[in-house]
């Protein structure tokens, strides 16, 4: 049984609203349509139900508008504040861990000198070694953490924004 | 006669490309312009797909959040819409999977899920502006959520069969299908309307 060659046509149609049709099946298309009133009203019917999909107009609510855009600004500055504590804690890693090695190398270094000019025993050196270099980089961490958690906040509070 | 026809070819220019850098500096006036350039069309879309205008405002204001928050994951290469519409639709998906075991790809699917019956105009009869549109309003309302998502997205955003398998996460084919099925009956019921008058 042949296929009836409207219903090709009409599939044709189809494809080529849905954009999946090729330039040739495009030429085919038009040339039938040319000649062929039951398929052109098939394609008249389509673009109707078309044209009418696009009749549809809703309603934007001014303050979900305004909602959305206060949130987005709030949201792009907790954004901001967060990278800002995260830069600000790396850094601080960064400084209290060149402490620490700075410290050790220096330690090693003069530590022995310094137990034998002070006659100082080992526990003795260990405890000066600690309140010495330890302890300085670990506050010098916590200054970093405890910077304002973002230079935009600080601008604000003074009235430095835009 | 071919009123239908929508341009295929879809550029990488520098307005996706300043779209791009924006969202990965998290520019705040850049995304206050794009809300007011796609809000309503990001509306719509989430009115087609759900058949209902209940969950939209918290779905459209988590869209525009997760888009601040993954800014960086459009990469410019392509047309924002795409990009925009695929956040929206996993947060559609997410809220209805929250209501109870329904999914939007569900041939199952009652689309009274997302609108129970209700004397109330449907958002559809509300917004329709057309003598067709009224006509169709009530089809649309009763329509399969998937055939009307992939109707709104070819017809009215104009995207590409590609663009628009990307949003859903389905194949070209699967996508094409949709709209036939989709155009196939609002053409029947257009053509009902046609001859009845």
């Amino acid at each position: 049984m042949q296929a009836d060659p409207h219903q090709l046509i009409r599939q044709l149609i189809d494809q080529f609203l849905a954009g999946a049709a090729s330039s040739e099946e495009e030429q085919t298309l038009r040339e039938h349509l040319a000649g062929c009133a039951e398929c052109s009203e098939y394609l008249e019917d389509s673009n109707r139900a078309i044209a009418a999909l696009r009749g549809f107009s809703f309603p934007v609510d001014s303050d979900l508008d305004s909602r959305v855009l206060a949130s987005l600004t709030h949201g792009a500055q907790q954004v901001e504040n967060r990278h800002f504590q995260r830069s600000r804690m790396w850094q601080g890693g960064i400084v209290a861990l060149l402490l620490t090695v700075g410290g050790s190398f220096t330690a090693t270094q003069l530590g022995a000198r310094a137990a034998a000019v002070w006659h100082l025993s080992a526990a003795q050196l260990h405890l000066g070694l600690a309140a010495f270099w330890i302890a300085p980089s670990l506050w010098i961490c916590l200054l970093f953490l405890l910077l304002p958690v973002s230079p935009a906040l600080w601008m604000n509070k003074k009235g430095l924004t835009r | 006669m071919w009123q239908s026809e929508i341009p295929w070819t879809v550029t990488v220019n520098d307005d996706t490309q300043r779209i791009a850098r924006g969202l990965a500096e998290k520019d705040v006036a850049l995304l206050h312009a794009l809300v007011g350039q796609y809000q309503h069309r990001l509306i719509r879309y989430l009115i087609f797909l759900l058949g209902s205008r209940d969950p939209i405002d918290d779905l459209v204001q988590e869209t525009w959040l997760r888009v601040l928050e993954r800014g960086r994951t459009y990469d410019g290469q392509s047309r924002f819409e795409p990009w925009l519409f695929a956040i929206a639709r996993n947060l559609a998906i997410d809220h209805t999977r929250k209501r109870g075991p329904v999914s939007l790809d569900s041939t199952d699917l009652s689309p009274q899920s997302f609108s129970p019956v209700s004397a109330e105009p449907s958002p559809f009869e509300q917004a329709a502006r057309t003598e067709d549109a009224q006509h169709l309003a009530k089809t649309l309302q009763t329509l399969e959520p998937i055939y009307r998502e992939a109707l709104i997205l070819r017809f009215q955003e104009d995207l590409s069969l590609q663009e628009i398998a990307t949003i859903v996460g389905a194949p070209v084919s699967t996508i094409s299908t949709r709209i036939y099925r989709g155009l196939a009956v609002l053409r029947g019921h257009m053509g009902a309307e046609h001859h009845a008058s």
